[in-house]
Parts: C-alpha cells; structure tokens; sequence
C-alpha cells in the first residue's frame, strides 16, 4: 500500500511487504557535486498490489525501479525488498524497460525461454513453459519467428512473457507502452491486466500517461520535482472495475481522482518544464475535455 | 490486394502486401543483374583493348606490357607449377597470420571491451601500436624469427589484428546496458553474459574487421617476401621487376587480386547470412 506501515490500514493484514521505501535518498555523482535524484521517499507496496508511478521527466520515477531491482543502491534511508535488505541483484524480479531488450538473434522461443536458460532449467522444461507462455500472450504459432518479424506489439507481448516465464515475485514496468499507438497501448494495458488479475505478481509501473494509470493501477504515486520526492499517494479502490475503459472514464470517481493527481502534478510543473503525458484525448473523444486541457496548459 | 498470411510475411505489421507478381519480379531482379554484368565486361574489354593498342604504340611493351604478353606470361607459369606453388606459400602465409591475427585481436577486443579497467590503462598503448605503420617492422622481424615462413607471418599478424582489436572493442564496450542490465536480473554468471551477449553481439562487428583486414594481412604477406623470400607471388613479383617483365609482375599481381577477392565475397556471403541472423542488412 500507499504509506509507510507495513500494515495495511482496515484490514489487519501483517503480511511483509514486497517493497519497502523508508526515508530513502538516491543521489549521482556528478562533476564536483553529489546530485540527489530522489529524496524522503517513504512508500510501502504489500503483496499483488498495482502501483502505477506517475510523474514528469526527471523526477527520478526510474530510479525507484532502479532500487526495486537492486541495480541501484540508496545513498540514504532504507529500502527492503521481501523485509530484507540486500547488498545484490534482488531475485524474483521481471523488469521489463520501454526500450526493447530483446535479442535480435533468438526466435520468440529462445527469447522467452532465455531466463530459463540461464537458471539451468533443462532444455526440454524449458521449451515446454516458453512454449506454454507464449500462447498464453497470443503467440503460440510464431514461437520461430524472430523480433525483427514481429509487430511493436507483439514484441513487447515478448518481453512481457520473458518476464512472466519465470513467476518473478515483483514485476517493474518502465513506460513499457510509451513507443506503441494509442489503440494498441489500451489493448496492451487491457492484455496486462488480464494477465496478472488474480494473482499475487506484485507490480509497479512507471508512466508519464495519467489516464494509464488510473485504467489499470490499484492505486497513483505522484512524483514531483527534481530531486524528485513522492507528492501524493491516491488509492483507486472506489474505481469501478470491470467496465470498458470509456465507461472507467466516464465515472465520477474517475474524474475526481484525474483532477486531484492532475492538480498535484501540474502545481509542481514550471512553466517551461516538462509536462505530464496525457492521452484521455486519444482514447476516448467524448472525454476529451482533460484536466490539462481545461486548464489551458499545453501538454506532451 | 493480396492478403498474406502470418507464415509468408516479412514483418507482422504488414497484414496485407502490395500486389506484386513474383515472376515478373524475379524476371527484372535478373534483367538488372544482366545488364549490371553486361557494363563490367564492356568496361573491362574497353580497358584491355585500349591497353593491347597503346602497347608498343604509344608507351614502351617493357614498361606497361600488354594483355596478352601478361596471358602469355600466366600460361608460362602455370605450366612449370610456379604460380601455384607461389600462391600456395603466399596464402599459407596470409592464412595462418590472419587467422592468428583474427584470433588475438577479438580476444583482446572482448577484454578490453568487458574489463573497462584494463582498457582504460591499455588504451593509449594500443593507440600507439595501432598507428604504428607495422610495415616498417618487417627487418626487426627479421632480426627476432629469421626470412623463413615464421617472419611472414608475424607480418601479416601483426598487420591485420589491429583491425580486428578495434571492432570487437568498439562492439563490445558500446553494448546496450539495458540489455546487459537483463542479463544480469536474470541472474546470468559473467561467463552467460559472453557467451550469450557480448560473443553474438559482436559477431557482426567482427565480420566486417575480418573483410577489411584479410587484404590487410596478405600485404603483411607480400611484404614479408619482399623484405627476404625465395618464394611466394611477393617474390615472383619482385624478380619479374628485377628482370623488366612487367607481364610478370602483372601476373602476381592480378593472382593476389583475385585471390583476394574470391576471399572478400566468401566472407560477405558468410556476413550477409550472419546479418540477416540478427536483423541487419548488408551494403556491398
């Protein structure tokens, strides 16, 4: 959840958290100076949640998941992975980066089966669970094609099922939908979703795009600033839920949580900084009339 | 409009082809290529007619010789087994300094591109030694292995592994961290992250050395005959000068030539498929 106990309020639930964020700092060396890239973050994620990171350019929403993986140390404050502190590589995490990071040299098959590989899972299993996840993401008959004869999509569907192979405990997602079109991003949001509904794969997902978060999200971290600090934590359980996302939109709740993160997130832009992404306008004409736009300010 | 299923399609993005005739397809691809062909000979018959004309005519026979002096000369060493036996030598040569070359310089290309610590305390030496015209080592070869078929080899090694050193460096270091990233949160040992990342990664960049410095190392070759050599088509060149036949050095010349080009289109074959392999397209 959304605050720093790791007791979830109202529903007694001791249960660890998967991640744990106590006070922590990150900073980059720079030229003569330690440049800090987020500071006093404090955030708690407890097991099969769906934390959706929002925020604009530069206020270090890549670094938490940097953290998370364990490729990035905190230079201060704490942060626990499983209620453990680690010094390495964190084990049962799936990341997958809007960049592509498929290699072009494997077939679907291999890509998918690489994880596996490289865990000396034997050749045969492993065949058999690329196989099994690749027609559970729609590709079971182009386990022989390489990426380079593969859709946007589809590659991305890849790289979801080479995370997924493995049953990662917690699954970071940067952006992974940023490069596709607006049709095929609410189709990959919708696939997402499906995938990890009912299960206990806990996720936290990166975006510039607002509208994206609230669709899919449990609940909205709002980043702000540079050294970025976490502003807002906006829990959506009062969303409705399995309703198309037209419907989702067109809820009151839904308006009252767009505007307030809205509010949150624009408060802290300067004029000429980088905006929030904000697509509502592509997804959905009748509701095209966004926070953004009703305030005026021009957004990318 | 023809619609073409998953299984004959380039690219999934193309759910429906343009309508294009296969035959008529192949039939031009064909036509190009036999006009492509027709212009070379033509160039080539063009440039030897000109050349037998102005032989004799215009320029002494002694100095620019003529083509069918430089066949007359071929057909004379091809009979003794001269020409052979002097291409044998000079490609043994090459062979085993370019294989040695290829193989010293992506080892140390993957070493240095993974270990950027050594690189970095490396760097300018191998800078110095790149920019070193290795040719003008050739006599303190000499001095270190002798004339025989070690010091040619050592030229054309030390020639052509430069080359090579710099590509798989250049590939090796500059490898995507984000892919480098995946590996590592997959939990790959350093030795998965070679042989699956770095080693295939590379692979294209190593092709492209090994066509450049191929002609590279049979120079070191010929020049390690001419520094001392009783055989080889550096020598053969180099006596037939000695003795005023330029059909002779032409015929040495032109062996080597060709040799070399017959090599450069076997290695492009084999980077061509490696490309396509990994999603790339070759020019030239």
């Amino acid at each position: 959840m959304g605050d720093a106990s790791p007791v979830e309020p109202g529903t007694g639930n001791t249960e660890v958290p998967v991640v744990e964020f106590k006070d922590v700092t990150v900073s980059y060396p720079g030229k003569g100076v330690i440049r800090p890239a987020v500071v006093d973050v404090n955030l708690t994620v407890s097991k099969g949640r769906f934390v959706c990171v929002v925020g604009p350019s530069g206020c270090g929403k890549s670094t938490l998941l940097h953290v998370c993986s364990g490729l990035l140390k905190v230079t201060g404050g704490t942060f626990r992975y499983q209620g453990k502190e680690w010094n390495k590589l964190h084990q049962g995490i799936g990341y997958v980066t809007q960049r592509e990071t498929l290699l072009p040299w494997k077939t679907v098959l291999g890509n998918i089966a690489l994880p596996l590989k490289l865990n000396g899972v034997s050749r045969a299993e492993r065949r058999e669970r690329a196989a099994e996840m690749a027609a559970s993401v729609g590709l079971g008959d182009w386990l022989n094609r390489y990426p380079r004869e593969l859709s946007g999509g589809m590659r991305q569907r890849v790289q979801l099922a080479r995370t997924l192979v493995t049953a990662p405990t917690l699954l970071l997602m940067d952006e992974p939908f940023g490069a596709l079109d607006a049709v095929l991003r609410v189709r990959m949001q919708e696939f997402l979703k499906s995938r990890i509904e009912g299960t206990d794969l806990t996720t936290i997902f990166v975006t510039h795009d607002l509208t994206e978060a609230l669709t899919i999200g449990d609940e909205v971290v709002a980043m702000a600033g540079a050294p970025g600090r976490i502003d807002q934590i906006d829990k959506l359980e009062d969303l409705p839920r399995g309703v198309s996302p037209v419907e989702l939109r067109q809820s009151p709740a839904y308006a009252a949580h767009e505007a307030r993160l809205w509010k949150t997130i624009a408060g802290n832009l300067s004029d000429d900084g980088v905006a929030l992404s904000h697509s509502a306008s592509e997804h959905d004409g009748d509701h095209a009339m966004t926070a953004a736009t009703r305030g005026g300010r021009e957004i990318s | 409009m023809t619609t073409v299923a998953p299984k004959s399609a380039s690219r999934a993005t193309s759910d429906t082809a343009t309508p294009v005739d296969g035959q008529d397809h192949r039939r031009e691809r064909v036509l190009d290529q036999v006009r492509l062909w027709a212009i070379r000979i033509a160039i080539v018959v063009v440039f030897c007619s000109t050349w037998q004309f102005a032989s004799g005519r215009i320029f002494p026979v002694f100095i620019v010789s003529s083509p069918t002096l430089v066949l007359e000369r071929f057909g004379e060493f091809m009979q003794g087994g001269k020409l052979l036996s002097d291409l044998a030598y000079t490609m043994q040569a090459c062979g085993i300094g370019f294989a040695i070359g290829a193989l010293i310089g992506s080892t140390l290309g993957l070493l240095f591109g993974i270990y950027e610590s050594v690189s970095r305390v490396i760097a300018p030496f191998a800078a110095m030694l790149y920019s070193t015209p290795k040719i003008m080592l050739s006599p303190l070869i000499v001095v270190w292995v002798g004339v025989d078929l070690t010091m040619k080899v050592f030229v054309a090694t030390f020639s052509c592994m430069w080359v090579i050193f710099y590509n798989v460096w250049n590939a090796t270091r500059h490898i995507d961290r984000n892919l480098l990233d995946q590996f590592r949160l997959m939990g790959a040992s350093q030795r998965q992250i070679l042989t699956g990342l770095y080693l295939p990664a590379a692979t294209t960049w190593l092709l492209t050395s090994l066509r450049v410095a191929f002609p590279i190392a049979l120079i070191g070759a010929v020049v390690g005959e001419f520094v001392a050599s009783s055989e080889g088509l550096g020598h053969l060149a180099l006596d037939s000068g000695q003795r005023y036949d330029s059909a002779g050095v032409l015929v040495a010349v032109l062996t080597i030539t060709l040799t070399a080009m017959i090599i450069d289109s076997v290695l492009r074959a084999i980077q061509r498929k490696v490309a396509l392999w990994q999603g790339e397209g070759v020019r030239g």
